[in-house]
């Protein structure tokens, strides 16, 4: 007997045609007769008696079968109350026999619904699943044996075994050798018991009629419940109540459907305790809708990959080996996000890395030839799928190549992640790549497709015309109201001058204002007459070449003549006149102290004009950092040369233009006027203030509350390094990084996409710790538990042994690691003879017979998912091996000191990816004393680091998808906060009296607060004791702060804006007396929400993030913005939380 | 008048693919799952198209169509649909009687155009598409 249900025992039960019975009599007790069967069944359990378990199960399983042949007979008849009552039966009898299979596991078969062709294939299913475990050539008869150990379904023959083999090798699934038999590279997919089971229960002809209508499996019906009752009663003439009864019973088989022996491995997400509510109940809508096109909208950082992870569970469910499920994201940071959580994350669905495939449509190609595997999970860019079969740099789209992948990859299931970012130009090809994929979604040729978006609500229009539907929205204040993403608090912080930068204009100004001077004892009258006799020729000449007047102008010569035309009228000069005294110097060759003699400005005069200026233009060359400008500064000759030959002839020498204008203001530079024009841009140069205004805020941080680590994002720009010592002044992340040198409060770490630099401690030195920390956690922790797992998931091991096998394995790992030195590429074969051999020749002794076997051969190397772990784990050998090789290079900072640091280089290709989410751990980690981190745009997405609660947005750039991106960042709930604490919080805001609930969950959250007296430990204190009936509405939210402040973390977020220059972001509003947002700046902010820090309330709009400045921008000196910050934010973050707090509940 | 397509596949989810973009394009399908059922579905619902795969259990796809063009007169077209990496087995597949081949993975709009073109050499009126 092979299984429970099938033609023998339609056989057996001979008489059981259900068109004999009829309608409204009761043909049998399904009920009275499964309880009967189970009272005798459990005795025969209790006697032992496997025999008499036999007779019990097989009475109910004939009963069974016939039920199930009377669903098909009734429904082909017509005859409705039948189709009723034998449905009702079927669920009736389907319990208990799975309850006996339970119980018996090895004695009696598991209950199906499938017809004989149907139970065949999942035979051989089980036999391709034992070709699959092991990369060697198999005996037929461990074949057989293994293929039984598999079955939950019964006895399979030896010659069924070997027909399904001869099969396979024919369809070339499997090949034949010498000794057995071995799995072939054709990929293989198993049957689709849900289809089956479909299909059997209801007979061919209505299953064709409901797979045309989309339902083609058991789960389609329970996840499209009202969609499946209207069908039906449009298809067939059977009523509501049918159809209620029909997905009961997919509900029943679904519930007892035989467990996956070796299938997809993972962990259970939906039942761990790691899922937030808010979490599950976007799952269950996406459920609900059965996939089909749905669309979920969640801010940035709320763990929209977890809700996309209980879908692939979901999915897993029915996914079959050689089917896949495709995830689409936009950039390749979010792939790397999606593995992390895919595959390594602990709170993660922790599926083994070769069930993941991460690449274009061609390196999966290659993949699968290469390995012969197929990936559950594939990750795409939308632009890699939509290029492929474009040639390369083409950026085509070519439906056919997208049509061929869908179809080779088998894709049945698809995630659109930041979906928003398709629409926002519906012409793109990542547009027209959802819009094939939407149609293969409607015709039915994917199965379910889910989409998820930071900010979808403003796109639904373009949505649906790609045929998704917005189906779910999770506000944001939500989310922080119950502390599921981090209450935070934003600023705008204008950036201006630096006391420096500030006495610079100062000096520029006494500088102008001396130059006006010196021009006017010249004779304004004289200097124009002067001009005037130059020929105009000349003249436009010189403004042309030297000055770069009217450059780039078509009728420059034209628009120049004409203005120096118009200096020759009368009056006196002004600032923007003053060129005109350059002019006459070059015509005339005249130094300042001739044009002087010439102008008949007596020596004396001259001189203490001299004198002045140079006071001036010696002050600025000490306050000034730029090396160019102190040259310029420093020259000799001062208004006594002018190498008017040189200017002639610069125009025209080689180098680039920049490079000429740049020799031209240099030689100018001995000229008063000329020195003026060289030197004015200073007055928009804001680079120190900048970095001194990022120092204040985080002084103001520190001098306020607790930081417990500061991210600033800054444009990516390296240090030159590799040339010798150099100055990077204050730009980008290079400057950040140099000034912030030396400062002993700051271990910082900057990542760029091409390098790292770490502050230099020669005592303790950063990089090898890192080193150490990648050691520990990643190869001897992550990677070696994979490893681990990878040979031991699935096999029936006593803890005892499981234990013994661990600290065998971790024991070996660890001597390897210790050993390891001067890693360059993997070591396969070393990896094999000091690891690998000696752990197996462990599990001869600990794991005997074939399990043993099995085992061992999953520890060979040519199993690739073995070695594709390995390659990992030499990957993190050779990024430690980079940290301990870490490279000193040396820098000047603008104050002239000389500042050490570590440079590490970012590696290139799949380890950059580890590097970039290695980074975020090294941020976190506990054991590094890492309190900055400076990062450029890399780190907008897929970043995803926990313990910072500041961060300031150093870039000014209001881009708002790349602010939303950076702001979920520093936004991720500590992981403290836990669902207990949630339950708390939802109590403590809730009117129901607080009890014996209350105060277990308090005391299991809130001890961790400590004894130091404190208003939290107060309350908790009340909490725990007798005192809660008593506590007020007010006691209550007052806990409920401290509960969040306690188990969570406020972030506070800055944002820098530009306060002077010509693309300054800030006004002043004279009616207000205030200083704003521009108004293009101001629009960027009208959806954006927080709680305003001084009203305590929930503010949407420009105001969401008020402006801190001391009194005006333009001039605030950075310590006076210190102390303003540090007043504004100080004992603030109870009434930021509590503002969090009113939004509405969930 | 309908054109009826046989698929024979021992993939489950290819011939369900097949089947959707076919029936959606207005061809009638119909489909088995091995070359013993393919030959038996052939003979018994006289098809104008066979799609044939060449690996399967039971009855490879050459044998099948080899018995279909032997078996039946009139003889329905038959397409083999050959493995990427298999195309030199089309020329036996050919030789043996089979009208073209098509590679897998295909487009489907390929797959309908391949079964027209070859609809057209033999002198039958090809599927005037409802949409492609």
């Amino acid at each position: 007997m092979a299984v429970a249900e099938g033609p023998a025992f339609i056989g057996q039960a001979g008489d059981a045609d259900g068109t004999r019975v009829r309608a409204g009599r009761t043909y049998w007790q399904a009920q009275g007769i499964a309880e009967i069967a189970s009272t005798g069944f459990a005795l025969a359990t209790e006697q032992g008696d496997a025999a008499a378990q036999r007779r019990a199960f097989y009475t109910l399983a004939n009963y069974y079968g016939r039920t199930r042949r009377i669903v098909g007979t009734a429904l082909d008849g017509g005859n409705e109350p039948l189709v009723q009552a034998a449905l009702r039966n079927l669920v009736a009898l389907h319990r208990p026999l799975t309850q006996m299979h339970r119980t018996a596991p090895g004695t009696v078969p598991l209950a199906v619904v499938l017809e004989r062709a149907a139970r065949d294939q999942l035979t051989r299913d089980l036999v391709v699943r034992v070709l699959n475990e092991s990369p060697e050539s198999m005996r037929e008869a461990t074949i057989v044996e293994r293929v039984n150990e598999l079955d939950v379904l019964g006895t399979v023959a030896p010659g069924t075994t070997h027909r399904h083999l001869t099969d396979l090798v024919a369809s070339g699934h499997a090949v034949r050798s010498a000794d057995g038999f071995a799995r072939a590279r054709r990929s293989y997919t198993e049957l689709d018991v849900g289809s089956a089971s479909l299909e059997a229960l209801v007979g061919p002809s209505l299953y064709d009629k409901l797979a045309n209508g989309g339902f083609r499996g058991l789960s389609d019906l329970e996840a499209r419940q009202d969609d499946f009752r209207a069908q039906l009663m449009q298809l067939t003439p059977l009523g509501a109540g049918t159809a209620d009864l029909m997905i009961e019973v997919a509900a029943t088989l679904l519930d007892t459907r035989p467990p996956d022996p070796t299938g997809w491995r993972h962990a259970d997400l939906l039942n761990s305790p790691y899922p937030r509510p808010y979490q599950y109940e976007a799952y269950a809508v996406f459920r609900g809708c059965g996939y089909q096109g749905n669309l979920v909208e969640s801010p940035t950082g709320s763990g929209k990959t977890m809700i996309g992870m209980m879908c692939i569970q979901d999915w897993l469910r029915t996914l079959r080996s050689g089917q896949s499920i495709l995830v689409l994201v936009p950039t390749s940071n979010y792939q790397q996000q999606w593995i992390g959580e895919l595959c390594y994350k602990p709170v993660g669905l922790r599926l083994p890395p070769e069930l993941v495939f991460s690449g274009s449509p061609n390196q999966l190609e290659r993949f699968q030839r290469r390995t012969g595997s197929h990936p559950a999970v594939v990750l795409m860019t939308y632009a890699a799928l939509a290029q492929t079969g474009s040639g390369v740099g083409k950026g085509g789209f070519d439906v056919d190549s997208i049509e061929t992948f869908l179809q080779s990859a088998n894709v049945q299931y698809v995630v659109l992640d930041e979906v928003h970012k398709v629409v926002e130009d519906m012409r793109s090809v990542s547009a027209d790549v959802t819009r094939q994929l939407t149609e293969w979604l409607r015709d039915g040729s994917i199965r379910g497709l889910a989409g998820f978006s930071g900010t979808a609500e403003a796109y639904r229009p373009r949505f649906a015309e790609l045929g998704l539907t917005l189906a779910h929205n999770i506000p944001l204040d939500t989310l922080i109201g119950y502390g599921f993403v981090a209450p935070f608090v934003e600023f705008g912080v204008p950036f201006a001058n630096s006391a420096r930068e500030r006495r610079i204009r100062e000096l520029l100004d006494s500088y102008k204002s001396q130059m006006l001077g010196y021009l006017e004892a010249l004779g304004p009258e004289r200097l124009r007459q002067w001009l005037a006799e130059v020929p105009m020729e000349q003249r436009v000449a010189i403004a042309r070449n030297q000055l770069r007047m009217y450059r780039g102008r078509a009728d420059g010569d034209e628009a120049t003549a004409r203005r120096l035309a118009e200096w020759e009228k009368d009056g006196a000069l002004g600032i923007g006149e003053a060129q005109l005294v350059t002019i006459l110097q070059i015509a005339r060759r005249w130094p300042d102290q001739e044009l002087a003699r010439q102008a008949g400005l007596g020596p004396e005069r001259f001189e203490a004009i001299r004198q002045e200026l140079d006071q001036v233009r010696t002050e600025l060359a000490e306050l000034i950092y730029l090396p160019a400008t102190i040259t310029r500064l420093r020259l000799p000759g001062f208004t006594t040369d002018l190498d008017v030959d040189a200017l002639l002839a610069a125009p025209t020498a080689g180098g680039s233009a920049a490079a000429r204008a740049t020799r031209i203001d240099d030689l100018l530079a001995t000229t008063i006027v000329g020195l003026y024009g060289g030197l004015s841009d200073w007055y928009l140069r804001t680079g120190e203030g900048r970095v001194e205004t990022i120092k204040a805020l985080i002084d103001a941080e520190r001098d306020a509350r607790n930081v417990t680590g500061v991210i600033v994002f800054d444009t990516g720009k390296r240090i030159r390094w590799r040339s010798g010592l150099t100055a990077p002044g204050y730009d980008g992340v290079a400057g950040l990084f140099a000034q912030i040198l030396g400062d002993a409060r700051f271990t910082a770490f900057a990542a760029l996409s091409s390098e790292m630099y770490l502050t230099y401690d020669e005592r303790d030195p950063l990089p090898p710790r890192i080193a150490t920390f990648i050691e520990s956690e990643m190869m001897r922790g992550e990677i070696a538990d994979a490893i681990f797992g990878l040979a031991t998931q699935g096999f029936d091991l006593t803890p005892d042994t499981q234990e013994t096998l661990k600290s065998t394995f971790t024991a070996l790992v660890d001597e390897y690691v210790s050993a390891l030195s001067s890693v360059r590429a993997r070591r396969l074969g070393e990896f094999q003879r000091r690891v690998l051999a000696p752990f197996r020749r462990a599990t001869r002794r600990l794991v005997p017979g074939s399990a043993g076997e099995r085992m061992r051969a999953r520890l060979s190397t040519r199993n690739v998912h073995l070695a594709e772990l390995i390659t990992t784990f030499f990957d993190y050998a050779q990024l430690a091996e980079s940290f301990r090789r870490a490279r000193v290079g040396e820098i000047e900072q603008v104050s002239g000191a000389r500042q050490q640091f570590f440079v590490v280089p970012m590696p290139g290709g799949r380890r950059k990816q580890l590097m970039y989410d290695l980074t975020a751990r090294i941020v976190d980690a506990e054991s590094l004393p890492v309190n900055l981190v400076i990062v450029s745009t890399w780190a907008r997405t897929g970043w995803n680091v926990i313990k910072p609660n500041v961060l300031i947005d150093a870039t000014a750039t209001r881009d708002v998808t790349a602010w939303q991106q950076l702001r979920g960042r520093a936004m991720r709930a500590l992981r403290t906060w836990t669902n207990d604490c949630y339950r708390l919080l939802l109590l403590l805001r809730s009117d129901q009296p607080l009890d014996g609930a209350a105060r277990d969950l308090a005391a299991k959250v809130l001890q961790p607060i400590g004894d130091e007296p404190s208003p939290a430990v107060e309350l908790r204190d009340r909490l725990l004791g007798d005192g809660l009936e008593r506590l007020t509405a007010a006691g209550r939210e007052s806990l409920a702060v401290e509960l969040l402040l306690a188990r969570n973390k406020v972030t506070h977020i800055y944002e820098l804006v530009k306060a002077s220059g010509s693309t300054r972001q800030v006004e002043y509003d004279r009616p207000a007396r205030a200083w704003r947002r521009r108004e293009n700046i101001a629009q960027k902010h009208s959806y954006e929400t927080a709680v305003d820090p001084f009203s305590g309330r929930i503010v949407r709009g420009v105001e969401h993030a008020p402006l801190l400045y001391a009194n005006d921008p333009r001039s605030d000196l950075p310590s006076d913005l210190q102390a303003r910050v540090s007043d504004a934010i100080r004992g603030r973050d109870p009434a930021i939380v509590a503002g969090w707090l009113t939004a509405p509940g969930p | 008048m309908t054109i009826r397509i046989l698929a024979v596949d021992d993939e489950p989810d290819v011939l369900r693919l097949i089947e959707i973009k076919l029936r959606k394009v207005g061809f009638e399908v119909l489909t088995a799952r091995d070359g013993e059922e393919g030959l038996e579905r052939a003979i018994a619902e006289r098809p104008d198209v066979v799609l044939m795969d060449v690996m399967m259990p039971k009855m490879d796809g050459f044998t099948a169509a080899g018995k279909i063009k032997e078996q039946m007169n009139p003889a329905p077209l038959v397409l083999m649909l050959t493995a990427k990496g298999q195309e030199s087995d089309v020329v036996r597949g050919l030789s043996g009687g089979a009208d073209d081949y098509i590679i897998k993975p295909f487009a489907p709009r390929e797959l309908i155009a391949r079964i027209n073109v070859a609809l057209i050499k033999a002198g039958k009126p090809p599927l005037v598409a409802q949409e492609v």
